[in-house]
């Protein structure tokens, strides 16, 4: 039980592992089924069915109830209307303006499984399961788990998200810019000259600003879990070179003081990325439309 | 003495996050230690996630610094300006850790 609490490398841990029993299943040599994969889907259905519920308890009800339909009962639907609302008429209005009805679903979204992800990814599921199966069955396989770790801790889930904020930036890009004003916005208004330099920069930024979506969310996840894991070993690093339960019990002290911490900087970074995701993505929507009114607004404030 | 109170808390935090970043660090370094060759991708590791730290550190300390002063000179916007600190924070932090990110990629 006692390696359970420190593997020797810190990074095992947080690395995508095959569900244990499926390591068979393979497509194109790597493992099909993997634990990150099982996180991702019971993330987006935990985030589904809390949202649908707080949904219907947020909506106006029927007019049978008099003045309580605009109540909204429960203490976690009213956390999500109080989040909802300030991202809407604080952060995402100011930015989008007229275009906000349009692309709040999909911002909300975006923010709410990055979220559901992230804290989900706090509770250590894959250790619990490894205890539960080795308490019940006594058997000495290692690390036995079937879901588990932070789903938007694996590249290629932020890389999917961010793909899919790319398409949508593009594609508002396209439909309120037209082709031609798209190639326009690419110049960003330089004079001539400048346009060999201008043209190829603004277009590896296109791809390049949703790629730091993704890049910025997985460091984040990968550093706070690494984190938690190098905190952990000390205790057993400190018992591999001592042999003295008195000393190692007192750095073990130390470092789950230490960890408990650091587990509060992950809970804030975890609300933290999904903001900044949510954000940023809507920043580029913003970039890609009505660029005549910021003008105007410019000149309003003087 | 308030710019001295700003500049010790910042330090702090500052500090906080160098050591997440010099942890992770330490523990990549101590990673490759088998052969030369990877000794030295072990030093090219640590050395990209410590510039990173320094960065960000410094970064983030500005950033908190000129949001101190401001929220001093107009206390009633302190909720606006806190939230656009915490968002630049968030931005700078991130180019920090493409610089951890990086680092990793030299150790492994």
């Amino acid at each position: 039980m006692i390696p359970l609490l420190a593997s020797n490398n810190p990074i095992h841990h947080i690395l995508d592992k095959p569900i244990s029993g499926t390591e068979h299943i393979t497509l194109l040599g790597k493992p099909a089924l993997t634990m990150h994969m099982a996180s991702l889907v019971i993330a987006a259905i935990v985030s589904f069915i809390i949202l649908k519920i707080a949904a219907k308890r947020i909506a106006i009800g029927h007019e049978s109830q008099g003045t309580d339909r605009y109540l909204t009962k429960g203490r976690i639907p009213q956390i999500i209307e109080v989040i909802t609302l300030y991202l809407r008429d604080t952060v995402i209005r100011p930015v989008l303006g007229h275009d906000t009805d349009k692309f709040l679903p999909y911002l909300l979204s975006v923010f709410f499984f990055i979220l559901t992800c992230n804290i989900l990814g706090m509770v250590p599921f894959a250790d619990i399961q490894t205890i539960v199966g080795k308490v019940s069955t006594s058997s000495e396989i290692e690390g036995w788990a079937v879901f588990g770790g932070t789903a938007t801790s694996n590249l290629a889930v932020t890389a999917g998200l961010a793909i899919v904020s790319f398409f949508v930036i593009q594609m508002h890009a396209f439909k309120s810019l037209g082709v031609g004003g798209w190639a326009h916005h690419l110049t960003g208004g330089a004079p001539l000259y400048l346009l060999p330099i201008m043209l190829p920069i603004e277009f590896m930024g296109m791809f390049i600003k949703p790629a730091a979506l993704a890049i910025r969310l997985f460091a984040n996840m990968v550093a706070g879990h690494t984190m938690l894991a190098v905190l952990t070993m000390f205790g057993m690093m400190a018992f591999s070179a001592t042999q003295n339960w008195l000393l190692t019990g007192s750095v073990e002290a130390i470092s789950t003081i230490a960890a408990v911490c650091i587990s509060f900087l992950e809970l804030f970074v975890a609300f933290l990325q999904a903001f900044i995701f949510m954000f940023l993505t809507t920043v580029f929507i913003g970039q890609m439309s009505h660029h005549g009114e910021h003008e105007e607004h410019a000149e309003a404030a003087h | 003495m308030k710019k001295l109170v700003a500049f010790t808390a910042l330090a702090t935090v500052g500090l906080m996050m160098f050591d997440v970043n010099a942890a992770q660090a330490a523990a990549e370094g101590a990673e490759g230690a088998a052969s030369a060759a990877s000794g030295l991708k072990g030093i090219g590791g640590g050395l990209a996630a410590g510039f990173g730290a320094l960065a960000a550190g410094l970064g983030i300390g500005r950033i908190g610094g000129s949001a101190v002063e401001s929220i001093a000179r107009q206390p009633e916007m302190a909720g606006s300006i806190g939230t656009n600190m915490i968002i630049t924070a968030a931005l700078v932090e991130g180019v920090a850790l493409f610089a951890v990110v990086v680092g990793l990629l030299g150790i492994l």
